[in-house]
């Protein structure tokens, strides 16, 4: 359990430097050195902060809360062959609001500055995870009925060979729809531009302008954390390998993550962000990918 | 809703508590504790870390750092409608949302009016039409429940001869 958290707390903020070495490789730039975020957290840990005269302790809370709510939810999901230390009938229900927990606190802590930049983020924030939410629990539907279970360890434990022989239709859909909802619940680039500049089109961005110091890089933190957890639900589903030697399963999970974070850097360096009114689209598109899933699982369920 | 979600799932499932046990009902109850327990116990140690930080380097307060910001005032503030609006908007269709927006002058318009409205699809499609042909059929119905005794009697003596009729033939 110990080594599990350690894996996932020390190795997340190396996939956000990969995602930015894929980019600057595509761009014919050097790029921002891997260990980068590392590097920014430390230093601004180090920081003294500035707080708003308008704010008051919820805007203190927000980042705490939201690295503990991520945090949280990486206890519940296997990785790799490392096996999840708390499951039990029902917790995709606590694992997708964990998320919904974090994102409550950003919002409200952006709503306590009182700007209306963060207002218009939160707002627009608000908007397009409620969008999400549907598709990623239609997702958990597919994978419910195909693995006859509603734990997220069972769920994931039970694909294996066998389901990507006789499931594949349905796998393919729900591991496309997951990718989807992964660079939404992100704020990666079809959705959101992490590196914009510009207030005015900012959804995530947009609450966090006025953190600072160590509140800042909890946040940034977090947001490493919610990729690693995200994107290893993403790799477990894909690569349905069972080790009996969890280091050498890890080992490949890991290269799995690394992959996954350098094709997110290939979507970010291929395609241009998406205007805000079609951002909705793109997420019905994930939907529309799981409920076709869910129809074919259903279909040869019953 | 949660329970609804949980049924639902052990519909499509086909898989839940086999057996309901006291075991098996505090079971849930139990991972649930841990679960708190752990979250409890992660966020006071990054509050502690974060106290730490803080008394290591200087704090000070200012004005909400956003560029050209304004101290806002209640008429100015981000309300639940500015949470509702995106989603609205991507609903248009069913909602009919509609936002009316009147400038004078062009680049530094001197009056603004802005209104939105929504109409509410369930109330106006589904529940206002039932209540209304609900009111016309009890309207009808009123006639008949006004009147003199011998014209009740006659209803009786009606209904009874239907009933008679009925048990009779079928």
């Amino acid at each position: 359990m110990v080594a599990r958290m350690l894996v996932c707390m020390v190795f997340s903020p190396f996939l956000l430097g990969v995602i930015g070495k894929t980019k600057a490789l595509f761009a014919g730039r050097k790029g921002p050195p891997y260990l980068q975020l590392y590097y920014d957290i430390f230093k601004l840990l180090q920081k003294g902060s500035v707080y708003s005269r308008t704010t008051t302790w919820i805007f203190r809370a927000a980042p705490l809360v939201s690295v503990t709510a991520v945090l949280v939810a990486a206890f519940l999901i296997p990785l790799g062959s490392l096996r999840a230390p708390i499951q039990f009938w029902g917790d995709v229900i606590l694992f997708a609001y964990l998320f919904g927990l974090a994102r409550f606190f950003m919002i409200l802590a952006a709503l306590d500055t009182g700007s209306s930049f963060e207002g218009m983020g939160a707002s627009r924030e608000a908007a397009f995870s409620c969008l999400s939410e549907i598709a990623l629990f239609l997702n958990f539907a597919v994978l419910a009925v195909l693995s006859k279970s509603f734990s997220l360890s069972g769920m994931i434990g039970a694909c294996s060979w066998f389901s990507w022989t006789t499931m594949r239709p349905s796998l393919v859909l729900v591991d496309l729809s997951c990718f989807m909802i992964l660079l939404v619940e992100n704020s990666r680039i079809p959705i959101d531009d992490p590196a914009t500049h510009l207030e005015l089109t900012m959804i995530h961005e947009g609450m966090v302008l006025d953190h600072s110091g160590p509140d800042l890089a909890f946040i940034l933190y977090a947001g490493a954390i919610k990729f690693f957890v995200l994107g290893g639900f993403l790799i477990t589903l894909l690569l349905p390998f069972h080790f009996y030697n969890p280091a050498m399963g890890t080992v490949v999970f890991l290269l799995g993550m690394v992959f996954l974070a350098a094709a997110v850097g290939v979507v970010e360096s291929a395609m241009a962000r998406l205007r805000l009114n079609r951002v909705s689209t793109f997420i019905i598109g994930s939907f529309v990918l799981a409920s076709f899933g869910l129809m074919i699982a259903l279909a040869r369920a019953f | 809703m949660v329970l609804f979600s949980l049924g639902s799932a052990q519909f499509l499932t086909a898989a839940g508590p086999e057996q309901v046990q006291i075991g098996t009902l505090l079971k849930p109850v139990l991972s649930l504790s841990k679960v708190f327990g752990v979250f409890f116990l992660v966020l006071i140690l990054l509050t502690l870390a974060r106290t730490f930080l803080a008394g290591r380097a200087s704090q000070r307060r200012a004005e909400t750092w956003a560029c050209g910001y304004a101290p806002s005032s209640p008429r100015m503030q981000t309300t639940a409608s500015s949470f509702a609006k995106p989603v609205l908007l991507f609903f248009k269709s069913v909602t009919s949302f509609k936002i009316h927006a009147v400038r004078s002058g062009n680049y530094f318009p001197k009056n603004l009016e802005l209104s939105s409205n929504v109409t509410d699809a369930s109330e106006h499609f589904i529940f206002r039409p039932f209540y209304v042909t609900l009111r016309k059929f009890s309207k009808g119905t009123l006639k008949l429940q006004s009147g003199t005794i011998p014209q009740s009697l006659f209803y009786i003596l009606l209904a009874t001869v239907a009933l008679l009729i009925w048990r009779f033939l079928w």
